[in-house]
């Protein structure tokens, strides 16, 4: 588990002067509010879909810094998303966090194949939301 | 079409001075829809009870003529046929069945999203004899599911999700067992469960106003939530608390499928599902005693017992793990 300093969440906010932008995808209006709150107030730029279709759609035209997907969907779920989306021309590398309530461990390798990045089961806990983000997109850019 | 009549039950009437009348017991139906059937029937002579006659098909357009039939108890219906094939007789029964048992076979683990929203009653994994076949579907039958294990388990589950995901000191202040399915608040969500050794429903209903409370305590500076949202809260309530539940029978042994909630409000309004069992009725409540959620658990079938060794493994909610 991530806990959070002080220290943390300046370096979280420096961070995010750039103004990264983290695609939220899941069918829940509600999870996608809170995530949407949850990242403002961390200074993120947040776009959302509310399934894997749409999703991918939005990951595909638009620059993306990190997603946040949810499995269970209608028409597409979450893993088929990045699967499709890491065959995709220069999007194959975007970090992918899965949210979810789903926490065996075959899906969770599942998810490893699928590319993803991150696994957090719901509900989640903003502060190690956000770090876990900020870690991700310090490495991505530290990377590029 | 195949049909197996499995050892007649004959009852003889009459006494001394009486004539003799034969009367023939009508037995339970199975209808096996199937291309190459996964279930041992060649072993239906070692099995130790014949309760059903067996009617074999082998496809599911002919499994379908079996929809209204009212003699049938339950359909067997394996991968054999496909799984489109499959997902799609299991949603004509829905439409037009009379609401009994449907038994998924599958040689690899099963996705069932296919299936989706609803979930078969029954998934089995090859190979299956004949007498784990009835043993199985008695079980589902009479529903005797909730031990005190599973209650405590069940309990343990839900109650720590609520308290962590939507009211802070949550607990139970009532439990209570009953056979009804009707929601107790006005905004309802029910979501099936189905997994190898489980299958079942659980069901979350509160009222309006306490959920737009909640909806504030979540979202603070959000326009106030349109009716839509409650149903949307609810929903994922259901489904984190079914996810909840999950982590825990995980960690025993007792794995299965989410399925998609669906949504019913109103006061009494019937909820779409059928159990065959009394539910397990949770009234959860926090510091503030008008923030009551119930939660109303269903099991139709539990094969195995919770086994609490591994409980070490248990990976926290809201934890993030890099892959």
């Amino acid at each position: 588990m991530i806990a959070m300093n002080h220290d943390d969440r300046e370096h979280t906010r420096g961070m995010n002067c750039m103004s990264a932008k983290i695609l939220v995808v899941d069918d829940s209006a509600t999870i996608r509010h809170q995530l949407r709150a949850c990242l403002d107030s961390a200074g993120y730029v947040v776009l959302e879909a509310e399934n894997g279709a749409l999703g991918l759609e939005r990951a595909t035209h638009e620059a993306v810094d990190l997603i946040i997907v949810d499995i269970n969907m209608p028409v597409m779920n979450g893993l088929e998303m990045l699967e499709a989306l890491r065959t995709v021309p220069r999007k194959g590398s975007i970090p992918a966090f899965i949210l979810s309530t789903e926490s065996s461990k075959s899906m969770v390798e599942r998810g490893k194949k699928c590319g993803a990045t991150a696994w957090i089961v719901k509900p989640f806990k903003p502060e190690i939301l956000t770090k876990g983000i900020a870690h991700v997109l310090a490495k991505a850019r530290g990377a590029a | 079409m195949v049909l197996h009549f499995l050892v007649p039950e004959v009852e003889c009437g009459g006494g001394p001075g009486t004539e003799s009348v034969m009367t023939y017991v009508p037995q339970r139906l199975l209808v096996e829809v199937t291309a190459r059937s996964l279930i041992e029937l060649d072993k239906l002579n070692e099995a130790s009870s014949h309760p059903f006659e067996l009617a074999t098909e082998s496809t599911v357009t002919a499994g379908g003529r079996w929809a209204t039939s009212p003699d049938v108890t339950a359909f067997v219906v394996d991968d054999s046929v496909g799984e489109a094939d499959a997902a799609e007789l299991f949603r004509r029964l829905q439409q037009d069945g009379n609401g009994v048992p449907f038994v998924y076979v599958s040689r690899e683990p099963a996705v069932l999203s296919c299936f989706g929203p609803f979930l078969p009653d029954l998934l089995l994994r090859p190979p299956i004899n004949y007498d784990v076949l009835i043993a199985r579907l008695d079980e589902l039958l009479s529903a005797a599911a909730f031990g005190d294990v599973m209650v405590d388990v069940a309990t343990k589950g839900i109650v720590a999700t609520m308290a962590r995901a939507f009211i802070p000191s949550a607990e139970v202040h009532m439990l209570r067992y009953r056979a009804c399915q009707r929601p107790v608040h006005e905004i309802n969500a029910t979501i099936p469960l189905c997994g190898e050794a489980i299958s079942g429903h659980l069901s979350v209903s509160a009222p309006a106003d306490m959920l737009r409370r909640l909806y504030h305590r979540m979202v603070p500076r959000k326009a106030p939530p349109s009716d839509r949202m409650l149903e949307d809260l609810v929903g994922e309530m259901s489904n984190q608390l079914l996810g909840g539940l999950k982590g825990v029978l995980t960690m025993g042994g007792i794995d299965f499928a989410l399925g998609i909630p669906m949504m019913y409000t109103g006061l009494n309004c019937p909820v779409r599902y059928r159990s065959r069992s009394g539910s397990l009725l949770l009234y959860i409540r926090g510091n503030d005693r008008a923030d009551e959620v119930a939660v109303d658990l269903a099991l139709d079938s539990v094969r195995k017992g919770y086994d609490e060794s591994n409980e070490a493994d248990a990976r926290e909610t809201g934890e993030l793990a890099f892959l």
